[in-house]
């Protein structure tokens, strides 16, 4: 099999990875750093968990497959006893390879389990968390030392924690939504304040070590991204999250404010909705530069 | 609706086909070098790349210009330095030119291919 025929394939699978394990980290995180009493959001929050978990698992040995089969040319590789041995014992990502089986295998036992929330919540963030920071010996962060490693992990779980968190924090505006008005709007404030806190801490981090891995990449000098694949693609995921930057601000400073007034208060909520929605899927799309950027040359 | 859920699958599918070169070892430089003339038969072939190398999936192959199979030793990779790959002859070329074919697989797991020539002199 040819690399341009598998690249598709090795992109497609990376970027369910990001996602489902994604949410399962930001996701879990969110009910972790927010107490509030909402039954419906949490239990639906729990539905999608056990989704991305399977995804995770599926989408995880994909993409070791298509590894194996981008090393050696051959998909025929996935099934060749002396193959597997050399992939598993003896190269240096071997034993992380085999730690994210343990873990996907983990992963679906936490999806088809009746856990209580709480505990799939946990399990969540943990394994979810696991699955992150393994990633780091998959790409280009294997290349450098600790630090290289240390600033990707920082990178990723901040990355996950900002969008895995937005699906359940639509839940909960959706099912704030059913209150009167006056608690809705209280309460609105209240997840929302919570909430940006811990979104800013998690885009400060995502800024900062974004930087310094962009740097990692280039050797500090920014000029080598021009004119290359690598540039381009992190070009895009750059105004990606510059885009979500601009509507986390925009629910922040001027819709979250605008919630506390009765005459406005439904319309600024059902706004903010489809505001958070949008920002989502901008996340969404960022994940997928990133599975591509993973996977693309650095500048020489 | 539908015209912006297709725009978002061009979007997607246009970034996907964005990058086609997306091997990450690439070669440095080779003993002998690339495209160069040497007076007489070497002893090993040395080629040096810019990442480190996973020995277990790397390696390199040699052929006459006409495409005959030279026999090599199996290539090797020292720990001291991982970026370089040895590939011993073990019998003296004639003269000639001569084509490397090379395989590699760098610790980010993405792999290379290439090649080269490089002539013995008569």
């Amino acid at each position: 099999m040819d690399q341009a025929g598998l690249f598709p394939a090795l992109a497609m699978t990376r970027w369910i990875q990001f996602a489902s394990v994604s949410i399962m980290f930001g996701a879990a995180l969110f009910w972790t750093c927010i107490d509030m009493a909402a039954p419906r959001a949490r239990a639906a929050t729990a539905r999608l968990l056990r989704v991305a978990a399977l995804s995770a698992a599926v989408s995880g040995v994909f993409w070791l497959a298509a590894i194996l089969v981008n090393m050696t040319g051959s998909a025929s590789a996935i099934f060749d006893p002396a193959t597997l041995r050399l992939f598993f014992f003896e190269t240096p990502f071997g034993a992380i390879a085999i730690l994210r089986l343990i873990l996907f295998a983990a992963v679906v036992l936490i999806a088809i389990r009746p856990w209580s929330n709480r505990v799939l919540f946990s399990l969540n963030l943990l394994v979810g968390a696991l699955l992150l920071i393994s990633q780091a010996w998959l790409g280009h962060a294997a290349e450098g030392g600790a630090m290289t490693i240390l600033v990707y992990c920082v990178h990723v779980l901040s990355a996950a924690a900002w969008v895995g968190s937005l699906p359940p924090l639509v839940f909960a505006l959706a099912e704030l939504r059913g209150l009167e008005p006056a608690g809705s709007s209280k309460q609105t404030r209240r997840v929302l304040s919570r909430y940006s806190v811990m979104a800013m801490v998690a885009v400060g981090l995502i800024v900062v070590s974004g930087a310094v891995n962009a740097g990692f990449r280039s050797g500090f000098s920014p000029g080598r991204f021009l004119g290359t694949d690598y540039g381009l693609v992190l070009l895009v995921k750059t105004a990606g999250v510059i885009a979500m930057l601009g509507l986390a601000c925009f629910n922040r400073f001027v819709i979250m404010p605008a919630t506390g007034i009765a005459s406005t208060g439904d319309e600024q909520a059902a706004r903010l909705r489809i505001s958070v929605t949008l920002e989502l899927a901008l996340g969404v799309l960022v994940l997928a530069a990133a599975a591509l950027l993973g996977i693309t040359p650095p500048p020489g | 609706m539908k015209s912006f859920r297709t725009l978002l699958l061009a979007a997607v599918v246009g970034l996907f086909a964005a990058t086609t070169a997306w091997a990450h070892a690439f070669l440095d430089h080779a003993v002998p070098g690339v495209g160069a003339t040497v007076q007489s038969s070497p002893s090993e072939l040395e080629l040096s790349f810019t990442q480190d190398l996973v020995p277990a999936f790397s390696g390199a192959s040699l052929a006459s210009a006409e495409g005959g199979a030279v026999a090599t030793g199996k290539a090797t990779v020292n720990a001291a330095s991982p970026s370089v790959l040895h590939v011993p002859l073990g019998q003296k070329l004639k003269p000639g030119v001569y084509v490397v074919n090379w395989h590699v697989v760098s610790v980010d797991t993405h792999r290379s291919t290439g090649s080269y020539k490089f002539t013995v002199a008569p």
